[in-house]
């Protein structure tokens, strides 16, 4: 066997294989023997056909294609070692030429990814602020929630709460949209709400058990596009009207919302809350930023099988969400949503697709460049803290057993941790070591069994 | 009887295949049951362009098949002439050649 090598623009090699004419004569009768054995041929019992006839029979390009599978079985393993490639996927036979007999084989070389500078990559992380204003905005939320309500016998005024029905009617005296709560709070918000312009006005002044019907224009903001800025004839109906009395905002306030004694104590935790949750909205832009940072600066090169095989995982898993929590077929869920068909599917879903595996690819590529790794004691701790979570005794050793759930686990582990060593890198500090305690130890159980390390699952991400 | 009107169709087999490889080859046909060894000699000669030194035909017994489903006997074959024609040791025809 003589073997060339030629790397491609497209991430594949091809391999031109020179094979020997006693070689290629010898998988021509194995061949034959084979499809001899396979195949009735009348006149001959099987296993006993001369090779010309079954070329005949099956013809001449496919009796060569088959020759060139059977030499393939065992050429292009010697192939890929000679050429020290590491495949992704199978190789597919090109070419195959007979006199002299050589072989051109494609193959698709796992995917590349050089991530150049990126430790010069620099984010800004900006410390997220919780104004006065939000807190106030907060507190006055509990302070109307916890309103006294008091039933009155006047008409309504602004600010009022009243328990009633509000029905829009089109000009065919059809009712169009509803309000789908029984009561309902006359302010501005109102007109909002039902996306009927100068409603609040026209309902000032009801009294209970009055019935009001006017004709209010629908505004622009509604769903429905055929009724935008549309006249419909509303029904307001008033069964009780009740005012609003706020509390003060004092320590009666706060012990009533929770286990606060003070007002400062319920001011303290309304703002710890909102920092929390700017922390965390701050902090999930922000790895959005660096992984974009990460896979702008970085190449990533992958044959067109890869993307194909992603596409057809992200179809795959369409198909059991839509199975598991629509209850429907896959082709069902395509009409509903408007696909033609499955590849019209797959064309709407390419571009996402190509996204998230860039950016798989380049996470995968900083956990090997930066030796981030998960334990085996990582893996037992986080499923035994769910044990306890749940309070179910028999979960550790159930998960023990599930591959997939351990994987899963190690990918959102390894996940959250390259994404936390990028953010370090992006903020400057990519010459502090990654984690001094990390180990790759084996998970074991308390009773002896083991199970190895999880290890080459690629982290996965829905960042980006 | 034209000579056209002779020869029905080459029989390959194990057999006939085998006997392609002798040192005068022989080739055998399915021919029309009213000709003799002469319209076969001649029209072999005639169709591929060899000379036929030997001819022996062979009337095959129509055979007797049994339907698988009534278990009733039936007919499905004729009887058939076949010849078995052996050429000069140079000569080959052509529509046996490539399946030894």
């Amino acid at each position: 066997m003589n073997l060339q090598v030629e790397q491609l623009d497209t991430n594949e090699a091809k391999f031109t294989i020179n094979i020997e004419q006693a070689e290629y004569r010898k998988a021509q009768q194995t061949v034959a023997r084979k499809l001899s054995k396979d195949y009735r041929f009348p006149g001959f019992r099987p296993g006993h056909a001369p090779m010309n006839l079954i070329v005949r029979a099956v013809g001449e390009e496919a009796f060569k294609y088959e020759v060139a599978d059977e030499l393939a079985r065992s050429l292009y393993p010697k192939a890929l070692e000679e050429s020290k490639i590491n495949p992704y996927g199978q190789g597919k036979i090109e070419d195959v030429k007979e006199d002299p007999p050589q072989m051109v084989i494609r193959v698709e070389l796992q995917p590349v990814v050089d991530l150049r500078n990126y430790k010069g990559i620099r984010v800004v992380y900006t410390e997220p602020v919780v104004g006065e204003d939000e807190i106030q905005a907060q507190l006055d939320a509990i302070q109307t929630e916890n309103a006294i309500v008091k039933l009155v016998e006047r008409p309504a005024e602004k600010g009022d709460l009243i328990e009633g029905k509000i029905v829009a009617y089109n000009a065919e005296n059809e009712a169009v949209f509803d309000l789908e709560e029984e009561s309902f709070v006359l302010d501005e918000n109102l007109d909002k709400a039902m996306h009927l312009v100068g409603l609040m006005d026209a309902v000032i002044g009801i009294s209970a058990g009055e019935t009001r019907n006017v004709r209010l224009v629908v505004d622009d903001a509604e769903e429905d596009e055929n009724l935008r800025s549309t006249e419909v004839a509303v029904e307001v109906r008033a069964d009780r009207v009740s005012s609003r009395e706020l509390p003060p905002l004092d320590d009666t306030l706060a012990q009533t919302v929770g286990s606060f004694e003070t007002f400062a104590d319920l001011r303290a935790d309304v703002e710890k809350k909102l920092v929390d949750y700017k922390q965390k909205m701050a902090q999930r832009d922000y790895n959005d930023l660096v992984v974009s940072a990460f896979s702008e600066e970085a190449t990533v090169i992958y044959s067109p099988s890869y993307l194909g095989d992603r596409l057809d995982e992200a179809i795959e898993d369409i198909k059991q969400r839509t199975k598991n929590e629509e209850k429907m077929e896959l082709s069902d869920w395509m009409k509903l949503q408007g696909f033609a068909d499955e590849a019209a599917l797959r064309e709407n879903i390419k571009q996402g697709v190509e996204n998230q595996a860039k950016v798989n690819l380049v996470l995968g590529a900083v956990s090997k460049a930066e030796n981030v790794i998960v334990s085996g004691d990582e893996i037992m701790k986080e499923i035994s803290n769910v044990a306890q979570y749940l309070n179910d005794d028999k979960l550790v050793r159930r998960s023990m057993q599930d591959q997939s759930y351990i994987n899963s686990i190690y990918s959102r582990k390894l996940t959250s941790r390259v994404l936390e060593r990028m953010s370090t890198i992006a903020q400057g500090n990519g010459d502090a070591p990654t984690v001094a305690s990390y180990s790759s130890d084996n998970v074991v159980i308390s009773e002896g069994e083991s199970t190895s390390v999880v290890e080459g699952a690629a982290p996965e991400t829905n960042n980006g | 009887m034209h000579p056209y009107e002779v020869l029905r169709r080459p029989l390959i087999t194990e057999k006939t295949t085998w006997q392609t490889g002798y040192e005068s080859p022989q080739y055998a046909f399915e021919v029309d049951g009213r000709a003799n060894k002469q319209q076969i000699k001649e029209a072999v000669e005639i169709a591929f362009d060899v000379k036929v030194t030997r001819v022996n035909i062979a009337v095959m017994p129509k055979k007797m098949k049994r339907n698988q489903r009534t278990r009733r006997s039936m007919i499905r074959q004729s009887e058939w002439k076949k010849a078995v024609v052996q050429v000069r040791p140079t000569d080959r025809i052509g529509i046996f050649e490539g399946v030894a």
